[in-house]
């Protein structure tokens, strides 16, 4: 075997090891991408989900079907943290006052999620078992302003002052491929009780 | 390697390449599609914040302290009185030519603008100049982060409690 033949056969393993590592970087990345892909379209309708619930049951804070049940709205929350509410509202428009309750759980609830930041949403209604909602769900954040955009420090004490509330929630991956969680952020302010005054 | 081996080799290295730019290419506009998803979940979320502002708003600057019967006693023009900042803001067509730089959300800063006109009760999309007892707000949202800005419209009526 001369030298240019071995040259020739070292030169070849050289430039087909150099292929064959870039086609195993490419399906790498495929799959990396793909699975983070599926991951974004999975928050993305986690977090949908997630404030349609939220927007139905918080537009309807101090309502009543029977109006006289909740004479004065201004008075419908019952109590307010950062992390959770309590108010009063009318949920299946019976006429009847039902108390709804949200709040979050700690994270070592979900210790079998590999996401180390993902927390149950809890969402009771009266005396009921809390509804679970895990969606991924790591941030739910509630900041309560008065009439003057002023913030009110948590737990709120005097309640008749909440004018309005900014409501933030981040959704994350439960699984992520290599441990790059995606993240959809949504934040709102909500007015407490439309119809409180007389315009 | 002979001649005709050197250009098989150079012929399969081009297309490779290719190849990879393509699959760059896909990976890069599948990413572009994923945050400006992401960016219209944050921006739709901010036109319904200033609407839902607007909203808690008296109708009209004349109807904040007191009710009106007929549309005549609506003040004439739309948008804050002089002197009025947004702070002091106290009725629903104050935020026409409204402008927010929205520089809190996590990932990109946004610019708010609003529109409020007059619409017609039996076409609530019909914008007249004359007054009515119905306002649209128009709440657009942009960014250099988006592709396209991000539009809501609500209508909000004149109602009071007798």
């Amino acid at each position: 075997m001369g030298t240019n033949v071995i040259l020739d056969i070292m030169g070849s393993i050289i430039i087909g090891g150099i292929l064959m590592i870039t086609l195993f970087r490419i399906s790498d990345r495929a799959t990396e991408s793909t699975y983070n892909k599926t991951g974004d379209l999975t928050i993305q309708q986690n977090i949908a989900s997630v404030v349609r619930t939220l927007e139905y049951d918080f537009r309807k804070i101090g309502y009543c079907a029977d109006w006289t049940q909740i004479p004065n709205p201004s008075k419908s929350i019952i109590f307010a943290k950062s992390d959770g509410i309590k108010f009063l509202t009318d949920v299946d428009r019976d006429g009847k006052v039902d108390t709804m309750y949200y709040y979050t759980g700690p994270v070592s609830e979900l210790i079998y999620t590999a996401n180390p930041r993902d927390r149950i949403l809890y969402r009771v209604v009266n005396n009921e078992k809390p509804v679970k909602v895990n969606l991924g769900v790591t941030q739910f954040d509630l900041v309560y302003y008065n009439v003057d955009k002023e913030i009110i420090p948590t737990p709120v004490s005097v309640l008749g002052e909440i004018y309005t509330i900014q409501i933030s929630v981040a959704v994350e991956d439960i699984e992520a491929y290599d441990q790059k969680y995606s993240q959809v952020f949504w934040r709102q302010i909500r007015l407490v009780a439309k119809n409180l005054r007389n315009r | 390697m002979n001649t005709g081996q050197m250009l098989l080799s150079l012929g399969a290295l081009i297309l490779l390449s290719t190849m990879i730019l393509r699959f760059n290419r896909a990976v890069l506009t599948s990413d572009e599609v994923m945050y400006n998803s992401k960016f219209n979940v944050l921006a739709s979320s901010l036109c319904t914040s200033l609407i839902e502002e607007a909203r808690g708003k008296a109708f009209d600057q004349e109807t904040d302290s007191a009710a009106v019967t007929k549309t005549d006693q609506l003040s004439t023009t739309m948008g804050p009185d002089f002197g009025e900042k947004y702070e002091s803001f106290n009725d629903f067509d104050d935020f026409n030519g409204f402008i927010k730089v929205d520089s809190t959300m996590p990932s990109a800063i946004f610019y708010v603008t609003s529109k409020v006109t007059y619409v017609e009760a039996n076409n609530l999309l019909n914008i007249v100049t004359k007054k009515t007892w119905h306002k649209m707000i128009t709440v657009t949202v942009m960014s250099s982060s988006m592709k396209d800005p991000v539009q809501m419209s609500s209508t909000f009526s004149y109602w009071f409690f007798r």
